[in-house]
């Protein structure tokens, strides 16, 4: 997300690719000088795309926020005069298939960054689980794995028996982890395994087009839940982080989210600490990101957002739940 | 010293068979997990089933004094995820279990096939459907040979009837396995994997097998990312896919059939059975041929590919011929197709017993005069 840049003008260079846009306008939302609009004309996936307004450079601070939020890395700030860069890894490739304002593209978009600044894309193998993460190794440059529902923990203990200098890390969603794979997850953190585990939490089945799952709210929606989630017909959600947390073989679990730019490079630091964690302490780390699924909850991906904040948290509290022995990893 | 071990330092011999030198006296369950070893597996994923339960007590003992992975997972789907991800890191791995885990890891073995993952699987067959009896039976052959899981893979499915082809097939199903990267399944009765033999260990053959460049071991020196998926989405790159996918199982349908013949070249009644049914029918062939009777045995050890390649030299002239499994009649179809692709339409009777019931030699001999009577027009 940072780096040096070389001087050239006072004024920042920021860039909004048009093509890559898919009109979500969580830039327009975290954009604290209010110089970003949709564009009058349609790109080629038939969205506004969104742009500075005419003089936004002027009135441009050149915080980053735009580049930052936007879950599919369509946007590049440099702020010349700090010598800072906000923008897509290099790592980070390819379009994503995400819906627009998903949050999982940010999600990616700090995996890739945090692998490269800790200079292990070498060893670093990565699990997509099914869901929509399962396209998980279209868009960071190592090696990956894909698994079935619900085994990427123990496709990830495969891997790291045999080569246990490598990195594993699992990408799951709420489904994945917490519904058929529920007893895959908890073993995990019985065994200690030296996975980190980026738990996408939207509290629906996304991929399949929103239907109940593991995590869903008392009184949410779904499309298999018309009435909205009762206790009779479908009994509590699940909170996993914590009970993960109370097994020995985890020695780190947080919960977080992307739903803003402090929040974003918040869940950057508890990836960054996760990884180091496993390092470390050669166990399970568990990094739970609260989720916006704008297309599975009906909303606008910015209403999405208030929707997490105003619902999602007074369940799935965000904070770190256990930090390892000897404090949090540096 | 492990106990294991202990065994197979000592050269001993049956009550009724003193050994011969180099040879040992194990179970079949036994005799897998020390030719697995022998073959030079890095990781066994286990969970335990009767009656294979001896297969990871084995390995558990004998696997990390070698330095090798031994995982008891809380699952049979857990153990062969396991499997799908060693084996997609380019180790040579293996899982084992009875009837009913065999069906929970069917997912995970069709990931494997899709994903084209070498691996070696051990079913030591009980009695079914359900949760049945623990007492041997092959009422799994279907399940093994006809895909199993879901997409319509194939994968070698080797079917031993002595401790000595337990050890042999074991050897022989892990070298398919890397061969072709394909999981390859030995198929056993629950009778033979308890059943004790003297035996001789044969040397893994590990040549021409091709190095494990796709495998996700990191990407080391900036070479090009791997990955080890099975989903390809657009149905013009999946159809293209399956087509190498079953290129493949022809390939293998062609290079690896393998089938024992016993006194069928004479014979107008050959009894074909795999496994403990082809052992015991064997011993029925002596007492027919004793009686006067022409009885021979084709006995398929390759269940995929089914030996069709030893069915002809048997389709020269008229025969009769009597399919004997332990379950309800499912190779039998395999029989007639194979009969019939052949360009003969021999009668084909079918004996069976089910459920953890083993016939005997002399129930067969008895089933062969009922259905053909000597001389007889049935």
């Amino acid at each position: 997300m940072t780096g040096t840049v070389t001087e050239g003008a006072v004024l920042p260079r920021v860039e909004f690719d048009a093509q890559i846009c898919k009109g979500c306008g969580v830039c327009i939302e975290a954009c604290p000088e209010d110089i970003i609009e949709y564009a009058g004309t349609f790109n080629h996936r038939g969205v506004r795309p969104t742009q500075l307004v005419p003089d936004g450079l002027v009135r441009c601070s050149a915080c980053g926020n735009c580049a930052v939020v936007c879950p599919d890395s369509a946007v590049t700030v440099d702020n010349l005069r700090k010598h800072l860069h906000y923008g897509k890894n290099a790592l980070r490739i390819g379009d994503m298939h995400y819906c627009p304002g998903c949050d999982e593209g940010t999600v990616h978009e700090l995996l890739a960054e945090v692998i490269d600044e800790l200079g292990i894309k070498e060893v670093a193998v990565g699990v997509a689980s099914v869901g929509c993460t399962v396209f998980a190794y279209r868009y960071i440059d190592i090696d990956w794995q894909q698994a079935a529902h619900g085994r990427a923990t123990s496709v990830a203990w495969g891997i790291e028996c045999q080569h246990p200098e490598l990195r594993v890390f699992t990408v799951q969603g709420d489904g994945d982890l917490a519904g058929i794979g529920i007893g895959e997850t908890f073993h995990a953190a019985a065994r200690g395994d030296p996975t980190v585990i980026i738990f996408l939490n939207n509290a629906i089945y996304g991929m399949t087009g929103g239907q109940l799952a593991p995590t869903s709210l008392m009184g949410q929606v779904t499309s298999t839940s018309l009435a909205g989630r009762n206790v009779k017909d479908h009994g509590y959600p699940i909170v996993m982080t914590e009970a993960l947390a109370l097994q020995e073989g985890c020695s780190f679990a947080v919960r977080t989210s992307v739903h803003d730019a402090p929040s974003i490079r918040k869940t950057k630091k508890y990836i960054r600490q996760a990884f180091l964690n496993q390092a470390k302490n050669k166990s399970l780390s568990v990094v739970e990101v609260v989720s916006a699924c704008p297309s599975g909850w009906r909303l606008d991906p910015v209403d999405a957002h208030k929707y997490l904040v105003e619902h999602l948290f007074p369940v799935y509290k965000p904070g770190v739940i256990k930090e390892p022995p000897g404090g949090m990893p540096r | 010293m492990t106990a294991g071990a202990g065994v197979l330092e000592a050269t001993q011999g049956t009550a009724t068979e003193p050994a011969a030198e180099g040879e040992v006296l194990l179970k079949g369950c036994e005799a897998i997990a020390e030719a697995a070893i022998r073959s030079g597996i890095d990781a066994y994923f286990a969970y335990p089933i009767t009656p294979q339960t001896d297969i990871p007590e084995y390995l558990a003992e004998r696997l990390p004094g070698l330095g090798k992975t031994y995982t008891q997972a809380n699952s049979e789907i857990s153990a062969i995820n396991m499997v799908y991800g060693a084996a997609g890191a380019g180790r040579r791995c293996m899982t084992s279990s009875s009837s009913p885990g065999i069906s929970l890891k069917q997912e995970g073995i069709s990931y494997i096939a899709g994903a084209e993952l070498p691996c070696f699987i051990v079913n030591v067959m009980r009695g079914g459907p359900g949760l049945g009896t623990v007492y041997g039976s092959q009422e799994d052959y279907w399940q093994s040979v006809k895909g199993g899981g879901h997409g319509g893979y194939r994968m070698p499915v080797m079917a031993p009837a002595t401790v000595q082809e337990c050890a042999d097939l074991t050897m022989l199903c892990i070298r398919l396995a890397d061969l072709y990267r394909t999981p390859t399944l030995l198929c056993l009765d629950g009778t033979l994997g308890q059943m004790w033999e003297n035996l001789r260990f044969g040397k893994f053959d590990e040549s021409g097998l091709p190095p494990k460049d796709w495998a996700t071991t990191g990407r080391k020196g900036g070479r090009k990312p791997n990955l080890i998926s099975s989903i390809i989405i657009e149905p013009p790159d999946l159809e293209a896919h399956n087509r190498e996918l079953h290129a493949k199982y022809a390939r293998i349908s062609q290079r690896e059939q393998r089938w024992e013949e016993y006194q069928a070249d004479d014979a107008d009644v050959v009894i074909v059975a795999f496994g403990l049914a082809g052992r015991i029918a064997r011993t029925g062939v002596d007492l027919m041929r004793a009686a006067g009777r022409k009885v021979g045995l084709m006995r398929p050890i390759s269940l995929f590919p089914f030996p069709v390649d030893g069915f002809r030299p048997l389709v020269n002239r008229p025969r009769k011929w009597l399919v004997v499994e332990m379950n309800a009649g499912q190779m039998v179809e395999d029989v007639k197709t194979t009969l019939f692709d052949l360009g003969r339409l021999d009668p084909v009777k079918f004996y069976g017993r089910q459920g953890g019931v083993i016939p005997t030699p002399e129930e067969i001999a008895d089933v062969v005069e009922r259905e053909f009577p000597k001389g007889g027009a049935r």
